[in-house]
């Protein structure tokens, strides 16, 4: 039996209290007693117990009264009443207000025995039960990566096989997919972990101005360049660096590319010093870059460096199982953030999400959590929390006129991209001030920042 | 190795009971390693006998037997045939001071199986009273119960839970009753 079940005792006569306290230690408990219902609530309120062996008849402060208190303290703790009348209707009314149990003065040794052992062995059964659920949501999470989908569960097993090695990793997958996390889960699961992890987002800069952040410039090397400036793969020597979209970059950097990966070395802008660096590379795209290569705007010979492991990460839709998971930990996660109590989700509500089409994948599901805790109440998630749902209704009725369906596609497009103007043009097809009239034409606005 | 004069002295009370004290001595002796000493019979114990509940009170004869131990007694363990009982217990098969000096045992409640002590193919009283009186000498050696079913010193609910527990001491329990006996020896003042 477990030492530390702790029983405290509450009795008047000081006869039960010494001898209950005695044979309490012989059988393995920790004990206290006390005399009276103040005492008690003093005790509770200073320790935590397990099991409160409380005396119904009492002078002052009677059984059932301490009995209320107690449950109101703290009520995980176990308490069986004691009564020296079989008593009926003071029995049931202690059973009423919360009591586990009652025995009668004097005990049998054997049924004391057993209520306790049993009383015990439930506590252990609970204490063991939370413990298990929290080591299996942890079984779940890999670097904060959350899936428990039979594609996920394979993304880990990956991201463990390749992640001490210093092979050159493709992560593909819809935007929101989270391949950014899982560049970091590779980084701080290789021997590199102690040295830097960079991260670029190709598609957010020009192609010169790309150049330069990627393996920066020396003074003097065009205007502006005032001082020398170490470029991102300098920066991340001996740790990792990892390239967003990198289907984006045009095809002079992508020799430039090819080059440092093949020799390991290179110059900065307007450098003649040969610099070499040990960096791991991972790369990421949402585009197809095989069909790129067939097109003639990815250059075959960087694609295959690059996807020598390709890890390619499911979209939401594909996985919706994992939703209900996502969702309690994007709660959790913002309740802490926020000081919110969401506890549970309306079970109309998870339904609603787990009919939604995700085309933002998990970044809207986490959007969407966080603009429900922050302006929701209380601890449950509701239908009238996810507002987002009105624009599948809207969707639901079909444009009628091409514009009205350029107007929809260059909106949702916006969207799935945060508003990256470049990026979107290119997905697109069109040249970035074309797509500036197009939202000054209908008016779009970037609901996040507005709101 | 020091030999010692300090002995366990065992009180009987009432005659009931006389023909299994030499059995009960022996292996108290086995056990324990230490001189026995069997007291005359102070017949029934009638000052512990609760008029109300019409047993008789273990505390009562604890209290009893601490106050007549005789020089050189390292313990002392009463035995009878009466029923027994506690002031929280209804009924109890002995009791003992928790590392102290005094034990009772009752064979009352030993005989039979559940409620009936006439209950044919039990196992004969004087083995479940040798296991009684070694398990309360154990707790007044400062052991506590012991989670091995096999072991003297595991909690019995239960006379037929108690018959398949053996007459000795688990490893565990008998490192640490030789440790308590030692400090007891030799530590504590006579």
């Amino acid at each position: 039996m477990r030492e530390d079940a702790k029983i405290l005792i509450v009795d008047d006569e000081p006869l039960i209290r010494l001898s209950l306290t005695e044979w309490l230690k012989e059988e393995n408990y920790l004990t206290h007693a006390v005399e009276d219902g103040p005492g008690a609530l003093a005790a509770v309120q200073r320790e935590p117990w397990d099991i409160v062996l409380l005396d119904l008849k009492m002078p002052g402060m009677d059984g059932v009264d301490v009995l209320k208190e107690v449950k109101k303290l703290a009520p995980e703790i176990t308490v069986i009443m004691m009564t020296a009348y079989a008593s009926v209707a003071s029995s049931v009314q202690a059973m009423k207000e919360g009591a586990y149990d009652y025995i009668v003065k004097p005990f049998d040794v054997q049924e004391l025995t057993v209520l306790l052992k049993r009383i015990v062995e439930h506590k252990q059964l609970v204490s063991e039960n939370i413990l298990l659920r929290k080591r299996l949501t942890e079984q779940y999470e890999y670097e904060n990566i959350v899936g428990k989908s039979a594609p996920m569960q394979s993304v880990f097993e990956l991201i463990g096989t390749v992640a001490d090695t210093s092979a050159t990793v493709l992560i593909t997958g819809e935007t929101g997919t989270g391949k950014e996390l899982v560049a970091r889960a590779i980084h701080t699961n290789s021997s590199r972990r102690y040295s830097p992890f960079i991260a670029v987002s190709c598609s957010a800069l020009p192609d010169t101005l790309l150049e330069s952040e990627l393996f920066g410039y020396e003074k003097g090397a065009f205007t502006g360049a005032e001082r020398t400036k170490k470029g991102r793969f300098e920066l991340a020597h001996s740790g990792t660096l990892f390239l967003d979209e990198i289907g984006d970059i045009n095809m002079k950097t992508q020799v430039k590319l090819l080059r440092v990966l093949q020799e390991r070395s290179f110059r900065r802008l307007g450098g003649s010093e040969l610099i070499e660096v040990d960096v791991r590379l991972i790369t990421a795209t949402n585009r197809d870059l095989m069909k790129m290569v067939e097109q003639g705007t990815f250059r075959s010979d960087l694609y295959y460096r690059l996807n020598v492991v390709n890890i390619h990460l499911p979209p939401l839709r594909e996985r919706r199982e994992d939703i209900p998971l996502l969702v309690s930990h994007f709660l959790a996660k913002y309740n802490l953030e926020f000081n919110k109590k969401f506890e549970r989700v309306r079970s109309d509500a998870l339904n609603m999400m787990l009919d939604y089409q995700w085309a933002g994948n998990v970044r809207e599901l986490e959007n969407v959590i966080e603009r429900a805790v922050v302006i929701g109440q209380g601890t449950e998630i509701a239908p009238e929390h996810l507002p987002f749902c009105r624009t599948d209704v809207e969707a639901g009725a079909e444009p009628r006129t091409l514009e009205e369906m350029e107007r929809r596609h260059i909106e949702k497009m916006l969207a799935q991209n945060q508003w990256n103007i470049a990026g979107t043009a290119r997905i697109l097809g069109i040249d970035r001030t074309t797509l500036h009239k197009k939202i000054k034409k209908y008016d779009l606005r970037d609901s996040a920042r507005t709101e | 190795m020091k030999q010692t004069n300090r002995s366990i002295v065992i009180v009987p009370f009432g005659g009931e009971i006389a023909e299994y004290l030499a059995d009960v001595a022996e292996s108290i002796y086995e056990q324990f390693g230490l001189p026995i000493r069997i007291e005359e019979d102070r017949g029934l114990p009638a000052f512990a006998l609760d008029p109300v509940r019409q047993q008789y009170n273990s505390n009562v004869i604890l209290k009893e037997l601490l106050g007549s131990c005789p020089p050189g007694g390292l313990k002392i363990l009463g035995i009878t045939a009466v029923d027994l009982f506690s002031p929280i217990f209804a009924y109890i098969f002995g009791e003992a001071q928790f590392n102290g000096r005094g034990a009772v045992v009752s064979s009352y409640r030993l005989r039979g199986a559940g409620n009936n002590p006439d209950a044919k193919g039990c196992p004969p009283l004087v083995s479940r009273l040798e296991k009684e009186c070694l398990h309360e000498l154990g707790h007044t050696f400062g052991l506590r119960h012991c989670s091995d079913p096999d072991c003297l010193m595991h909690y019995s609910i239960g006379v037929e839970c108690a018959d398949r527990k053996f007459a000795f001491f688990c490893p565990a329990c008998r490192d640490l009753m030789l440790w308590h006996m030692a400090s007891d020896l030799f530590l504590k003042p006579c």
